[in-house]
């Protein structure tokens, strides 16, 4: 399924795809139909800013905790998310926008 | 030769580290050619019409089941064109008669396309599926094959020749010499031998060889079934319809066993999928008089599976002795999961391996314990030492990092 998120000055389209996974972990891949070029770090102290906990990063990549999931997200934009509910693209959407909103897009 | 050898395949020039073969090898630039004359220069349906250009296209069909049948020591009557593995194996679950009580032996560590079949049998044919457990390693215990052998029920084995997940070498040769002498009929899922052994019907001595043409340079939507010539008849066509028949009446039909395989090619195949599958079968048998290349689909995989072993965090499935496994590692790194392990491959080395389960869940979870599966490298004869050498700098940066 595509889903849009807003950034400062444009609107980008996220393809989301369900990764091999089983039982109650569902894992998904969300890549930008366009390739980003986003700051780790920026993202990285936006998360938490929020109090968002277990977040890591370097120059190319983010790595958190955000509600229950496994969440990776790189500087093309790409994102990896893990134990999200099973057989629901709908949720590994939504779990993106919800991440997305906390972030300071204006920065990135 | 290397240098040449990957010429054929221009996906490599723009830099990546191409291991995932096991899923679909590259294809040369040769097959793309011979698909795109088919196109071009005779592009028309097999079989029925009498114009020229059909003439031509049924000549590269019959020409291609003569190469892959010849690849495997079979002959052209005893191979049926299929889409891939899962549905030769498709042909054979559906078009024996089964019989409640009937036995298949297979085991946990086959490939979902050579499981699931027979467990669906087991709930609407009433047969029973005894599946022997692999080791940890991935090797099977021939003494348990021959044990859940029952002379009076087994009626097939279906097993491996070469493990989708880690590439281990089963010896199928003495499996269906237990299978015949027990009157039971074998099966062999070749998906991951075909495009990297040398493999014989007569030697191995299997009543149904299955394959597919993608992972062997051939293009997707291409494979065979090797089904010996008298067992033919006996499988009930998995589709009818178009081509298939000798005679049909207003309420009945014939089919056309003449050659043999008619009766279970329904439909117009993918004519130029077909030719560029003869296509590969030639471009692989070019490869294989080079020795050289023919050893690296044990030594690359052995010099990785050594070698990852070393690195901190890291863990390696599968046997290590020398010639127990061919053409994949698998491994996976504390506190990393596959997935998460085979993207930053992707997005910060260039990397491209597998990550997940490989379509065999009762091996992954129920043997390995591994809930988030495994990462697979999987190499073909365009792989090369410095491909090795990538992975294996990369797995360090990242076992490293920690995260």
């Amino acid at each position: 399924m595509k889903i849009e998120l807003e950034f400062a000055d444009k609107v980008v389209s996220y393809c989301i795809l369900t990764l091999c996974s089983y039982g109650h972990s569902g894992d998904y891949e969300a890549f930008p139909t366009i390739p980003l070029n986003l700051n780790p770090k920026t993202l990285a102290e936006s998360f938490q800013s929020v109090c968002l906990n277990s977040v890591r990063f370097n120059e190319t990549r983010v790595v958190l905790k955000f509600m229950e999931s496994d969440i990776t997200i790189f500087s093309s934009g790409r994102m990896i998310m893990e134990k999200v509910s099973p057989d629901s693209q709908r949720s590994a959407g939504n779990l993106i926008s919800k991440l997305m909103a906390i972030v300071d897009k204006s920065n990135l | 030769m290397l240098l040449s050898l990957q010429s054929s395949f221009s996906i490599l020039e723009t830099g990546i580290v191409y291991l995932d073969s096991a899923a679909k090898s590259l294809t040369p630039a040769e097959v793309i050619k011979a698909m795109e004359q088919y196109y071009q220069k005779s592009n028309a349906n097999a079989g029925r019409s009498i114009h020229r250009l059909s003439r031509i296209a049924t000549d590269g069909i019959d020409t291609a089941r003569s190469k892959v049948a010849d690849l495997v020591c079979s002959t052209p009557e005893e191979i049926i064109l299929v889409r891939n593995t899962s549905e030769a194996i498709g042909i054979v679950c559906h078009g024996m008669q089964w019989a409640q009580g009937d036995e298949i032996v297979t085991t946990l560590g086959e490939h979902h396309s050579n499981y699931l079949p027979w467990l669906r049998l087991q709930e609407t044919c009433g047969v029973r599926v005894v599946a022997v457990r692999p080791k940890e390693d991935g090797t099977i215990d021939l003494e348990d094959i021959e044990k859940a052998i029952n002379p009076s029920r087994t009626k097939l084995v279906a097993l491996a020749h070469v493990s989708n997940t880690l590439g281990v070498v089963t010896p199928v040769q003495e499996i269906c010499s237990m299978a015949r002498k027990a009157g039971a009929m074998s099966l062999i899922d070749g998906a991951q031998s075909v495009p990297h052994l040398s493999v014989d019907v007569n030697k191995i001595g299997c009543d149904f060889l299955a394959w597919s043409g993608h992972k062997m340079f051939g293009p997707t939507g291409t494979g065979a079934l090797y089904c010996r010539k008298p067992l033919m008849k006996e499988l009930t066509p998995l589709h009818v319809g178009g081509g298939v028949i000798k005679n049909v009446s207003a309420d009945s039909f014939t089919l056309n066993y003449s050659p043999p395989y008619t009766a279970h090619e329904c439909g117009t195949p993918d004519i130029a999928g077909i030719i560029g599958f003869g296509e590969a079968v030639d471009f692989l048998r070019k490869l294989r008089m080079n020795k050289e290349l023919v050893d690296m689909s044990f030594s690359l995989p052995e010099r990785a599976s050594r070698e990852l072993r070393l690195i901190p965090g890291v863990h390696v499935a599968g046997p290590t002795a020398p010639g127990k496994f061919i053409s994949m590692v698998s491994f996976w790194i504390d506190g990393i999961s596959p997935h998460r392990t085979a993207a930053i491959l992707d997005e910060e080395f260039d990397v491209l391996v597998r990550s997940g389960h490989h379509c065999a869940l009762p091996f992954t979870r129920g043997i390995l314990k591994r809930p988030s599966g495994i990462v697979r490298a999987s190499f073909h004869y365009y792989s090369t030492s410095a491909d090795v050498d990538k992975l294996l700098e990369a797995v360090r940066t990242i076992a490293r990092n920690d995260f």
